[in-house]
């Protein structure tokens, strides 16, 4: 049964992954690292 | 000798050769923390072009740290949110190495779990917090995780609508991220750096001309009050962490909790054998997040709480414990 939770879970998060690729989300990510690096003192 | 003996005594040398995990775990921690933090050898050799990674692990990594190369998930969560993006990616990630791994980045990478390790390991001895206390504050870290995701979700909810830019200012620092501005990682290796950086620069001059009280007080006084709940958040961390072992991990850490969720139905695990369990308390003794090991069922165990570090296997005077997958 827990095998089965994990496996449909990954198959989940191969699905996110594939939602995130295909929407070039990739971009926002390289966005975020560039711009918000360093806020606080 | 005859050949009988020597095949025994063979024999007898690979039983007691127990491969233990303490040594590969140190060196992955020891390169983690050198990995996620690697934009410090910019610093020393300025002419390396070292950039962060545009991806998420489910660690403590802050985006507070000009040094960090590698983010933490939650952090990235956050931030897209704050955006209004919805997180595929980072949720993907999380998904998928909860399933498969579980908590085992909380064991093997995650550098400020890789401190309190430090820690314990300097402190020599590990504290054991009451039953009735530690259930309590497991349970506070799912509390910490629920707090983040509600701001972080309510915001991204409502600037999509369309309506969140009063709410975004009335955040004001915390709508980029709740637990991005408090979280003692970005302050531990972002902020002491750069303030103790700052204190060497002006320790000479501070040598000559000592300031007055009043003027001690006047600068104490303009500490950003943000700044100081960090500094006060660290030094809690640290004295927690040498009190009870990974103190953050097992009750604070909002990012452990996101992982403990998947932990639970994740296909690594422990297996014990119930042949060769003597039930010795030993697992236990030495298990830095206090899971009573032997009420486990022994097929496989997956504790929300444990974070593979393999200590209990090491700890088994019989052998009894090892690594089960999946």
């Amino acid at each position: 049964m827990k095998r089965t939770i994990a496996g449909y879970t990954v198959m989940l998060g191969l699905t996110a992954l594939m939602i995130g690729l295909y929407l070039g989300e990739f971009k926002t990510l390289a966005e975020i690292v560039r711009s918000y690096t360093f806020l606080l003192p | 000798m005859r050949a009988e003996e020597l095949s025994g005594k063979a024999d007898d040398d690979l039983r007691r050769f127990k491969f233990k995990w303490t040594l590969p775990r140190l060196v992955v921690q020891l390169f983690s923390l050198l990995a996620v933090n690697a934009l410090v050898f910019t610093q020393i050799y300025p002419y390396l072009s070292l950039k962060p990674i545009p991806f998420g692990l489910p660690i403590l990594s802050s985006v507070n740290s000009p040094a960090t190369a590698i983010y933490g998930s939650l952090d990235l969560i956050q931030l897209e949110l704050s955006q209004p993006e919805f997180p595929w990616i980072m949720l993907g990630t999380v998904f998928l190495i909860g399933a498969v791994v579980g908590r085992a980045f909380c064991g093997w990478v995650c550098p400020i779990g890789f401190v309190q390790d430090i820690i314990t390991t300097l402190k020599g001895e590990l504290n054991f917090v009451s039953p009735r206390s530690h259930k309590t504050g497991t349970r506070f870290k799912y509390l910490v995780l629920f707090a983040v995701l509600l701001i972080s979700g309510t915001l991204a909810l409502a600037l999509y609508l369309g309506v969140g830019s009063d709410y975004k200012i009335a955040l004001g620092i915390f709508a980029t991220g709740p637990f991005i501005a408090i979280s003692p990682d970005g302050t531990l290796f972002g902020t002491v750096p750069i303030l103790l950086t700052a204190a060497r620069q002006n320790f000479f001059s501070f040598l000559a001309k000592p300031p007055t009280i009043q003027q001690a007080w006047a600068q104490l006084t303009q500490v950003q009050p943000l700044l100081a709940l960090r500094l006060i958040i660290l030094v809690a961390f640290f004295g927690a962490a040498w009190k009870v072992p990974r103190f953050w991990c097992r009750y604070i850490c909002p990012t452990g909790a996101l992982m403990a969720v998947f932990q639970k139905y994740s296909f690594a695990g422990i297996k014990r054998d119930p042949v060769k369990c003597m039930k010795c308390p030993h697992c236990e003794i030495r298990c830095p997040m206090q899971i009573n090991i032997l009420d486990l069922p022994w097929e496989k165990f997956n504790s929300a709480e444990c974070i593979m570090c393999m200590e209990c296997v090491d700890a088994c005077p019989h052998g009894s414990l090892s690594p089960k997958f999946p």
